[in-house]
């Protein structure tokens, strides 16, 4: 009965197994083989075995490392950003005050999720423009190009960052807020508990499963923000927003060197692997079973 | 029997287009004209043409997405597997050469076709002493003008600056008119100088204008030198003199320009349709501008470069000679009439050029007079995409975080030549 059972599982985890072989597992598997050798896309038939050079190569460029510290930048800038305004929303949209229009608000407040990066990308250009940009006519900047200075360009990627990718952030909050019991909040009151505290020591634990996925799942998609910066900057002005993965896409297809890009990848992936799971370990001590 | 007489006839003409269609030699052509509704349906018909009057060979298309078309025909050319036409630009055909992808042209192609080209252009599709492309739809840059500003400015529009001099002096004239009605600022002048690779990649014409240069006699960067360097130097006067922009991409300048925010804009042939379509007014929006040929600057000539299309045959290709009866179809008279006639393409053949239906405009008749003079990019590295992304980073260094001139060029040069080893 059990060996049936057993089948049953395999049959049915099977197709999706087969799919993320596919999709993931073979992929990582060539892209940690093309970085132990010298790739070029201008002679792909020639594959020589170099000695982990594109390992050494990449640490040996101060570039890899400005750009790491650029993407740190970005998704830490980011990735806070969007929780502090998503987690701000959902409390106002859970909130009694907006009960009967709460669902018409989050439709509105999801728009921006739903407009593709390349669109959010072009438009928000648009709204930067020096001439006559919204943006610039709104503060008083002149002819400014916010995204053609040096100061002003990874925040101006930031904005349209957090502007496209928060409203999946407070979704997802939300849901996870309407799932916190009552009774919870007015045991707590009964205790002589204020609204931070029940906040503090009630709201966040509860939801601390679901803060621990998006979050995580925000700082590897923002890790590997290309569209964005790739339409809006291309990775300027003076490298202010070259970011490992525009620095990836110059390595590998700009330089033809496919070996070497695999091996930023390498790094890229292991450093995500390890925050990863690091990060998990850290946030489950956070988290209440109620 | 008259009857049956056409059905027989009908039938014959089945056997015979059958029979044609089953020895016709089938070859392909990878190019993105036939992913882009801009052009898909006038690649088409020329395709039809060609097949009509060549019934022996029959013509199957790759499209690729331009972006995408540079990575797609070197994996696909180092498998094996590429097109019998390849079609590239200037900046992607080095890359293709360097894969060995390009078979030589010499002996293949028609003497009477190659001693037709402009030598300008036979010269950007020319690796080794070797043709290994021909030039299709050269886009050499020239300088449009912003009729309405000029007068208001107190300038001649039929006397646009033929000089450096006269062109920074009037473009500092037209930015003295301050603002426009809507108070937005007023340039006097357009060049790109930030973000993409075209860029820098458009600058070779300036740079050989003051007397500078890319490369040396040797294929290697060098970009320390007196012409650059006045160059740099000459831009970052203008961007803070307000002259110019700061810090923007062509396509920036183009909506600028037709806005009327641009009294100047250096930009190819190739940049009048979206110029237009930025404007609001289509065609219309010609009869508020002109065209003239680049100014002279130290070398006495009207120097400017050209970006283009190239096409290619596959090495590897065993239908070479119908191939290469595409390629000469193509930039032959018959097709290029109906290429200009749709989107106003130009033709790197003298005869072609100089045809009355390539010379309907007047814009057309300065395309083609500044095709006399047109450089090639020096663009057969497979590195120069990666060193014009370099020298856009220069610029940026220059014009927008202020650092010396000469400097930024040395240290540039350094990050160059170890591209180019």
């Amino acid at each position: 009965m059990r060996k049936k059972r057993d089948w049953f599982m395999i049959g049915l985890l099977s197709p999706a197994m087969i799919m993320l072989t596919f999709t993931i597992v073979i992929p990582v598997i060539v892209v940690v083989m093309l970085s132990m050798f010298k790739y070029s896309l201008l002679n792909i038939n020639t594959i020589k075995w170099n000695n982990f050079a594109n390992y050494t190569s990449v640490l040996k460029n101060s570039l890899f490392f400005d750009s790491f510290l650029r993407t740190l930048i970005y998704v830490g800038s980011t990735v806070l950003l969007q929780f502090a305004i998503g987690l701000s929303m959902a409390l106002l949209l859970n909130s009694k005050a907006l009960n009967r229009s709460r669902s018409a608000y989050r439709t509105a407040l999801f728009l921006p999720w739903t407009v593709p990066s390349m669109v959010a990308a072009v438009v928000w250009m648009f709204m930067y423009q020096p001439q006559f940009g919204v943006v610039n006519h709104m503060f008083g900047l002149k002819d400014f190009n916010l995204l053609g200075s040096t100061q002003t360009a990874m925040l101006s990627v930031i904005i349209t960052a957090v502007w496209k990718q928060t409203p999946l952030m407070m979704i997802m909050l939300l849901s996870a807020l309407q799932t916190v019991p009552a009774d919870l909040y007015e045991a707590a009151s009964i205790d002589g508990a204020g609204s931070f505290m029940r906040f503090k020591a009630i709201t966040i634990p509860a939801i601390m499963p679901v803060i621990k996925t998006v979050t995580l799942s925000s700082i590897i998609t923002n890790f590997q923000m290309f569209v964005l910066f790739f339409t809006m900057t291309g990775g300027g002005p003076v490298r202010a927003t070259t970011t490992l993965t525009i620095y990836t896409y110059e390595t590998a297809f700009t330089g033809y060197n496919l070996g070497k890009g695999s091996a930023i990848g390498v790094y890229w992936l292991a450093f995500l692997l390890i925050f990863s799971i690091l990060y998990n370990k850290l946030l489950s001590t956070k988290e209440i079973e109620y | 029997m008259k009857k049956i007489l056409p059905i027989l006839l009908v039938l014959a003409a089945m056997f015979s287009f059958t029979a044609f269609s089953e020895n016709a030699t089938t070859i392909t052509m990878s190019t993105w004209l036939a992913a882009e509704d801009g052009t898909k349906a006038i690649y088409q018909e020329m395709l039809d043409d060609f097949m009509k009057a060549n019934p022996d060979i029959k013509v199957e298309v790759v499209a690729l997405p331009f972006n995408q078309t540079k990575d797609q025909v070197l994996l696909a050319g180092g498998s094996g597997e590429a097109a019998d036409v390849i079609m590239g630009n200037s900046q992607m055909m080095g890359a293709f050469n360097a894969a060995g992808l390009c078979a030589t042209l010499d002996e293949l192609l028609s003497p009477e076709l190659i001693e037709d080209i402009y030598p300008g252009y036979l010269s950007g599709t020319t690796y080794d002493g070797e043709i290994r492309a021909v030039s299709w739809a050269p886009h050499p840059i020239v300088l449009y003008y912003n009729v309405e500003l000029f007068e208001k400015a107190g300038l001649d529009p039929k006397a646009p600056p033929s000089t450096w001099e006269e062109t920074i002096e009037y473009a500092r004239k037209i930015t003295e008119l301050g603002q426009d009605e809507n108070g937005n600022v007023i340039y006097g002048l357009g060049i790109p100088t930030a973000k993409v690779t075209y860029s820098a990649t458009a600058l070779n014409g300036i740079l050989y204008a003051f007397g500078g240069r890319f490369l040396d006699e040797n294929g290697m960067p060098a970009i320390v030198n007196d012409g650059n360097i006045k160059v740099f130097e000459t831009l970052k006067n203008l961007t803070d003199e307000k002259i110019l922009p700061k810090a923007l991409e062509i396509k920036d300048l183009r909506g600028l320009f037709a806005t009327g925010q641009v009294g100047m804009l250096f930009d190819s042939d190739a940049g009048l349709a979206a110029i237009r379509a930025a404007s609001g007014i289509g065609a219309e929006f010609d009869k508020g501008i002109d065209v003239a040929i680049c100014p002279v600057g130290e070398t006495g000539r009207s120097e400017t470069v050209y970006t283009e299309h190239q096409l290619a045959v596959y090495a590897q290709s065993d239908k070479k000679e119908a191939a290469v009866r595409l390629v000469e179809y193509l930039v032959g008279p018959e097709a290029m009439v109906k290429y200009h006639d749709a989107v106003g393409t130009l033709s790197a053949r003298k005869s072609v050029s100089s045809l009355p239906e390539m010379n309907l405009t007047a814009f057309d008749e300065v395309f083609n007079k500044q095709s006399e003079t047109a450089s090639p990019l020096p663009a057969a590295n497979p590195m120069f995409d990666s060193a014009m992304n370099e020298m856009t980073k220069a610029m940026e260094r220059v014009i927008i975080a202020g650092e010396d001139v000469k400097t930024v060029l040395e240290e540039t040069q350094e990050i160059l030549v170890s591209m180019y080893e």
